[in-house]
């Protein structure tokens, strides 16, 4: 489980607050999607719950605090950018996270996401080699080699075939299924649209609605979205 | 073409501007201002009237290490395998805009003019340095600065004017080493007349090379100093001379430049996109993108458990670009090692020495610590983060201390030092660069972030100033208790060892107090 409470976050130099008082909670079993336009403070957060950015509040995953050994044993993040190390093979790069996570298990869970995302050829690659597509697999598969209780995902289908897009959607609820906790941070609702549970809508940096699947009535996740950012304006 | 003028009058502002954004890098800027500014004003101002005056240096070899300098850029520009025009975002304005050959060709024309005229301060201002207490004054400086830039806008224009007929036609391609060989071959046949006719002693040689008319023979460098040395000597004729020697030749290169009427465009935009990606990479990895883009040798490794990892993973990177050391670490070392002959001809090893805590301050911008802090995944590693820090230092500290030791090792041999002053300044080396490394970091943490290049220097520096007082002070202590002064053999032993632990335990604090980093929140 994901819990922020009362997240704030201010960058050096800007006046206003990045992110203002954010609390939000991400289930095991379910895909909370947090939904916004560019700049409503989406990376912010996530980057702030994964420890990479100073904030004011309390982050707890798996009830552990965010920054603890305990919590990093249990999460895994796949940034917007991967930022992979250019020099290691696709293999090198599975091992490398594989000892220093302390994995048992790393080449069994290795293969099988190879062979999901179809990069088994690509395996002796160096990672400045693979196309953009390729990199952000692979940034996936090292998220997903810890075998993560809580998967933090920033806009996941940014230089992605649709074919890997229904991919990984299919995967990310396979994992939902087998317990794991989801948040994803996308401004594309229509990726999300089939596989979302909760939803937060921010914007300039506060979560202005949450709804939970069934909440919806007859109107669609993009009309609410819409709702509610058109308000707020 | 107005529009042109307009592009480069904003580019100019904007990288003021951009100077003065934040009041730390506001002051920065005019920190180092006054600074630099304020050394070539002290040149001036303590210039002596005589031209035959000697300062630190002999005249002439002051104006050799300005030539030199300026020759090197010119070398570097022209034998740089990774060429554009102009970078990328220029390169679509220029290429799809309404302008014609003629007027892209001009304003490349105008920025080879305002690099040259850069550089050629840059020349200057080691001439203004070395000249220190001798002789420099505002005309002579014009004239260096003339000479130096004419030189240098020529070797600007031509190696543009060979990269464009390059890719009209690949073997073009190699004009470029042409007018390099032909300097470097008129330089080696003057410089071994020289050292023939001073019975093959080196250093005579060398000072017979830098005094000697022959060097007036060599194309382009020759005729700046010619220019130069004629004004110095007050024929002026010869500075008239030399100097219109340089202006033909760039003004014979610019009319073959500015008529150059090929289409390159798709070429040339390519060009300028993979330049400027691979200007912004090494800009984001601190200069290691020319490393991560050239030969990937095929090695296995091992990775260790837990933080260790981190040390295995950048061992193994090391393994594969097999570039320990960088071609232009050792052309500095050895550029370096002949300025200390050049000089301090009698304490070339003390010189060298303190030239390599120099070096320090370019290597460590560029180390691998630098690769791990910019990948995220070093903060997420379940594992201790002083462990972390640790293990992301050793290979820095590990490819540093190697460098200095073969270098002060090799500089210790040649000039015949005894080796208990190769050790004792080795040592002393040693827990500098340890203390670097450490300040390295501590500039991250209090920055956070590298994109400061200027004032992490300037942090490390003051670092380094720190941790030299304390030992400094107990060096002194010791020395005065224990009346080791009546034996000055003892004294530099006696700093060595205060040095080095001082430099260690003040890197240690420095890495204690900034294991937080690693867990990425203060980053």
């Amino acid at each position: 489980m994901i819990e922020v409470k009362n997240l704030t976050k201010y960058y050096k130099g800007s006046l206003g607050a990045a992110v203002k008082n954010v609390s939000l909670t991400a289930l095991p079993g379910e895909i909370t999607v947090l939904l916004g336009p560019n700049g409503a403070g989406k990376s912010t957060t996530i980057k702030s719950i994964v420890n990479l950015l100073s904030y004011e509040g309390e982050i707890l995953i798996c009830g552990c605090p965010n920054n603890s050994q305990e919590a990093k044993k249990q999460f895994g993040y796949i940034p917007e950018v991967p930022v992979l190390y250019d020099l290691l093979t696709v293999d090198e790069s599975m091992e490398f996270i594989g000892k220093a996570y302390r994995l048992e298990h790393y080449k069994e869970t290795g293969e099988k996401y190879l062979e999901l995302f179809q990069m088994k050829e690509q395996r002796r690659k160096l990672a400045k080699e693979l196309s953009k597509g390729m990199k952000q697999k692979l940034s996936m598969i090292l998220a997903l080699l810890i075998q993560p209780k809580a998967l933090l995902v920033d806009e996941p289908m940014v230089g992605l075939d649709p074919a890997s897009i229904e991919e990984v959607l299919n995967l990310l609820v396979e994992l939902k299924n087998q317990g794991t906790s989801i948040l994803v941070s996308t401004h594309i609702i229509d990726v999300v649209n089939d596989i979302w549970d909760c939803a937060y809508i921010m914007n300039h940096g506060e979560i202005i609605r949450r709804i939970h699947r069934g909440e919806e009535g007859s109107e669609t996740l993009k009309q609410i979205f819409f709702e509610a950012t058109a308000e707020e304006a | 073409m107005k529009s042109l003028f307009y592009l480069s009058f904003f580019k100019v502002k904007g990288t003021v501007r951009n100077q003065f954004r934040t009041p730390a890098s506001a002051l920065i800027a005019i920190f180092l201002i006054l600074l630099y500014g304020g050394l070539v004003i002290m040149a001036f101002v303590t210039s002596s009237d005589n031209p035959a005056a000697e300062g630190t240096v002999d005249t002439n070899t002051a104006i050799l290490i300005g030539i030199g300098m300026t020759a090197l850029f010119a070398f570097t520009v022209m034998l740089n395998k990774r060429k554009a025009l102009v970078y990328d975002t220029d390169a679509y304005y220029l290429f799809a805009g309404p302008y014609s050959r003629k007027q892209i060709n001009g304003y490349i024309l105008f920025q080879s003019l305002r690099q040259g005229a850069l550089y050629g301060l840059l020349g200057c201002y080691m001439i203004a340095m070395f000249s220190m207490a001798g002789y420099f004054t505002i005309p002579y400086f014009l004239v260096c600065f003339a000479d130096l830039t004419l030189m240098l806008v020529f070797f600007l224009l031509l190696t543009d004017y060979i990269y464009m007929w390059g890719l009209v036609n690949e073997k073009y391609k190699k004009w470029n080493y042409l007018p390099a060989a032909v300097v470097v071959i008129c330089t080696a046949l003057v410089f071994l007349w020289a050292v023939h006719r001073s019975g093959y002693d080196l250093k005579n040689g060398f000072l017979l090379f830098a005094a000697s008319r022959e060097f007036y023979l060599v194309p382009f460098f020759g005729w700046t100093k010619w220019a130069i040395d004629g004004f110095l000597q007050g024929q002026y004729l010869f500075t008239l001379g030399g100097t219109l020697l340089l202006l033909a030749c760039c003004l014979i290169v610019v009319v073959f430049f500015l008529r150059f009427d090929k289409d390159i465009t798709e070429q040339a935009v390519a060009d300028a996109e993979e330049t400027s990606a691979f200007l912004r990479r090494a800009k984001a990895n601190g200069g290691r993108a020319r490393i991560e883009d050239g030969k990937v040798k095929r090695v296995k490794g091992e990775f260790a458990p837990g933080a260790k990892a981190v040390l295995s993973k950048n061992l193994l990177i090391m393994r594969k670009t097999g570039n320990f050391l960088r071609k232009q670490d050792v052309a500095i070392i050895v550029f370096y090692f002949v300025i200390s002959l050049i000089v301090l001809p009698d304490n070339v090893f003390y010189m060298f020495c303190y030239m390599m805590i120099i070096w320090l301050f370019t290597l460590i911008q560029d180390s691998d610590l630098l690769r791990d802090l910019n990948n995220y995944q070093i903060y997420l590693i379940p594992d201790s983060p002083l462990k972390k820090l640790v293990y992301a230092m050793i290979p820095a500290y590990l490819k540093i201390g190697i460098i200095m030791s073969v270098s002060v090792i090799f500089a210790g041999i040649f000039t015949r030092m005894t080796p208990l002053d190769i050790f004792q300044y080795l040592i002393m080396l040693l827990g500098y660069s340890l203390i670097f490394v450490a300040g390295t970091v501590l500039s991250v943490r209090i920055l956070r972030s590298r994109a400061n290049v200027m004032l992490e220097s300037l942090l490390r520096m003051l670092i380094i100033v720190a941790a030299a007082v304390p030992s400094l002070a107990i060096g002194l202590v010791i020395v005065l208790l224990t009346g080791m002064y009546r034996t000055p053999a003892l004294i530099m032993g006696v700093f060595t060892v205060v040095s080095l632990v001082m430099n260690i335990l003040v890197s240690l604090v420095i890495i204690i107090a900034c294991q937080g980093m690693m867990n990425g929140r203060e980053v």
